[in-house]
């Protein structure tokens, strides 16, 4: 069942277009991640859902309710703001009790809802006290309790996380999950934090410049970026990205040759159009990279720039290739080149990304849709 | 709990010491090493230099508090003293205790220039605060916008305008043959008045030019309390279901109280010592001031005839001391009030 849906909304402010006759639908209970660099219309999208925006034109339908022109009282939205928007002079118990007070729900209802709400958000001892005797932790939840107090079908979160300090922010992320699970409220999410899309979301949609890159599950997106900026902004540390030229030979397979020594074959069938312009961007993800084992075909020969370590047990790798940077991921277990030493590179050419250098797309091969291209790109890499 | 954790921060005072976790709410987080770095930088200053510091700092004080105790601090004082005696400019000076007290509260004009007073506060502070704040209410999506302050401008410009000079202006529009007050009431059919030279209508007039040139103030002043409430703030009260009037009456009227506690004092404290726009349009410059009938004559206005017409200078210091006890007592009883209704972030 689809919950929200947006039908080719357009907004501008003063001229400069915001969003751009954008689509999307938003199922029951989902938890949906709007990213995107700032400016990209993420929010502005949000405020439209709220209501605390008109769009210029398209609609915003909840379920079977036309809400375009509905004021954002009577949506039954409830949202978290990015520096959570308590009021300053009511205590925590009337920040919560305000939507009901509002609607005049009688004492004795307010009293229950805003116990339930406070006990299941963990707030109970706090309800006397006002926002400004509370930590970032605290209030964030205070603001969450709020937007759920009118059991609302739809709740809209700002980058609700973006205020709080590294560590806080990363046990907010699970809780929040845990949260939407429970109450199994359709969310609808936007950050700037690409590791927050991918941590938290059943789907996600890329956006950039007031237009959608790309929609899907994070690992599709991960895994099958299906444009460049996609690529390059999600997946940490980000994707390397190069100019390479392509080749399609008489048997429908991809010559590549990245720069390197010699020039990898990727089984096709490709399309042939590139044969007159071949330049295009090449990506593989820093863990698609390995170092050659002794005596091991290299793909690529690089040297090592700085060596920086990732955690525990992980090395990133910053390397340089002729005038191009990458970044390589290896286990921190076995012996880490040192800077300035010269190392051979695997690639994992099952997992390769190509993209027209002009319009940003994936370039596909001809079989199928994506899924089907994807598991013929396995297949050939196996076989090599 | 966040107490835990303050009483833990003060290792040196009992366990739950309610001064020690105050002072630590108050004063966050108090770095040890920074303040013995501090103190090593004093001790090694040179003792000229430890004298010398603090004696800069009342130099460049002086100019200002020599101009400042001349011509008010050394005033206020001597005013004070004066209240007390009787002062004969060209005779002896003779102390008389209370006796100017006496003669003030046996006197019926003082009694009723301190009514009228109480009258034009009374009727001016809610008159000019609601005006200024329904102005500034509609001015204020205009802040974000070009034309917004073309408004705000033309709002405020009679502010600026010196006092005397526009209410001489003024009496010629409160004219009752030829001024443009009873040209606008006849257009719409309504009686002619006649403003400053009829008793029941000269203070009126007052009230309307004080309106006039002070309302641009206060609406800059809740324009300046309603830019700092938080956007989101409202918003989050729109989304909660909050209309136009419960949105005012909840979110921004609470949020704007010290604004509106600021200028109401403000109101009480011009109002009350209101001269110059009263003399001005009362003719006060042919001698005719706080008239007609004394209708106009507030506790400012006797004081100056008291002291500059009359030459009873102990009598109008007498007036001025309970003048200023008077407002602080009202200012005193508002700030209590206040904690009531002030909600400072």
């Amino acid at each position: 069942m689809v919950m929200v849906k947006v039908d080719a909304v357009t907004k501008r402010f003063a001229n400069v277009p915001a969003l751009t006759e954008l689509s999307i639908e938003v199922k029951d209970g989902e938890f949906f991640i709007m990213v995107g660099p700032s400016g990209c219309g993420k929010t502005t999208l949000l405020r439209i859902l709220a209501g605390l925006e008109r769009p210029d034109s398209g609609e915003v339908w909840f379920g079977d309710r036309c809400v375009t022109a509905t004021d954002p009282g009577s949506r039954e939205v409830g949202m978290v703001f990015q520096n959570y928007a308590l009021y300053p002079h009511l205590s925590i118990f009337e920040n919560l009790a305000f939507g009901l007070r509002v609607r005049r729900t009688n004492r004795k209802e307010v009293r229950e809802r805003v116990t339930d709400v406070a006990k299941l958000l963990d707030l109970q001892e706090l309800l006397e006290r006002k926002p400004k005797q509370l930590s970032g932790g605290q209030r964030q939840r205070v603001a969450l309790g709020r937007a759920i107090m009118r059991q609302p079908q739809l709740l809209l979160m700002d980058e609700p996380l973006s205020n709080l300090d590294a560590i806080l922010r990363e046990r907010m992320r699970i809780e929040l999950r845990r949260f939407h699970d429970r109450l199994g409220i359709t969310t609808i999410y936007v950050t700037h934090d690409q590791k927050e899309a991918v941590s938290m979301a059943d789907r996600v949609m890329v956006m950039n410049g007031g237009r959608i890159e790309q929609m899907g599950s994070p690992e599709e997106i991960i895994r099958h970026p299906s444009t460049e900026f996609a690529a390059r902004f999600m997946g940490q540390p980000p994707m390397n990205m190069w100019r390479a030229s392509m080749e399609v030979n008489a048997t429908g397979a991809a010559l590549i040759s990245a720069g390197s020594e010699s020039s990898w074959t990727i089984p096709g069938p490709w399309p042939r159009i590139f044969i007159g312009s071949p330049h295009i961007w090449l990506g593989v993800r820093p863990h698609d990279l390995a170092l050659a084992s002794p005596g091991e075909v290299a793909d690529l020969v690089v040297t090592v720039d700085v060596v920086e370590r990732g955690g525990a047990d992980e090395v990133f790798l910053h390397c340089r290739h002729r005038d191009e940077t990458l970044v390589v991921c290896v286990a921190g277990t076995r012996r880490i080149p040192r800077a300035g030493e010269e190392v051979g590179l695997t690639v994992r050419l099952d997992r390769i990304h190509m993209f027209d250098t002009d319009t940003g797309a994936r370039i596909q091969p001809l079989v199928g849709n994506g899924r089907a291209a994807a598991t013929a790109l396995l297949v050939g890499g196996e076989l090599q | 709990m966040i107490l835990d954790k303050t009483e833990r921060r003060t290792p040196g005072l009992p366990n739950g010491s309610p001064i020690g976790s105050a002072q630590e709410r108050v004063s966050p987080r108090v770095d040890p090493a920074g303040r013995a770095a501090v103190l090593s930088l004093d001790r090694s200053e040179s003792l000229v230099a430890r004298i010398a510091r603090p004696l800069m700092g009342y130099l460049l004080v002086i100019p200002s508090l020599a101009i400042f105790g001349v011509f008010f601090y050394v005033p206020a004082v001597m005013l004070f003293v004066l209240a007390f005696y009787h002062w004969n400019v060209f005779g002896a000076t003779t102390f008389r205790g209370l006796g100017n007290f006496a003669i003030l509260f046996n006197q019926p004009l003082y009694w009723q220039s301190l009514l009228t007073t109480g009258y034009f506060v009374l009727v001016m502070v809610p008159l000019t605060l609601l005006l200024a704040l329904a102005l500034a209410l509609l001015l204020r999506e205009g802040v974000r916008q070009a034309r917004g302050g073309f408004a705000r401008s033309l709002i405020f410009l009679p502010h600026v305008t010196p006092i005397i000079a526009t209410s001489i202006i003024w009496v010629w529009l409160f004219n009752p043959q030829f001024g443009l007050a009873n040209f606008a009431l006849s257009h719409v059919g309504l009686p002619r008045l006649g403003w400053l030279e009829d008793p029941h209508w000269a203070l009126p007039a007052v009230m309307f030019y004080t309106l006039w040139h002070s309302v641009g103030l206060y609406t800059v002043l809740f324009l300046a309390g309603l830019s700092v409430i938080p956007e989101q703030v409202v918003e989050a009260a729109r989304v909660d279901g909050a209309r136009a009037f419960t949105m005012f009456r909840r979110v921004i009227w609470p949020l704007l109280s010290p604004t509106t506690f600021l200028v109401m004092i403000l109101i009480s404290v011009n109002t009350m010592q209101a001269f110059s726009q009263i003399f001005a349009l009362t003719g006060g410059a042919v001698g005719r001031g706080g008239g007609p009938a004394y209708s106009t004559s507030t506790d400012a206005v006797l004081i100056y005839q008291t002291a500059f017409t009359y030459s009873h200078f102990s009598l109008a210091a007498t007036m001025s001391l309970i003048l200023f006890v008077i407002l602080l007592v009202i200012t005193v009883i508002q700030k209590r009030l206040s904690s009531r209704w002030v909600f400072y972030r």
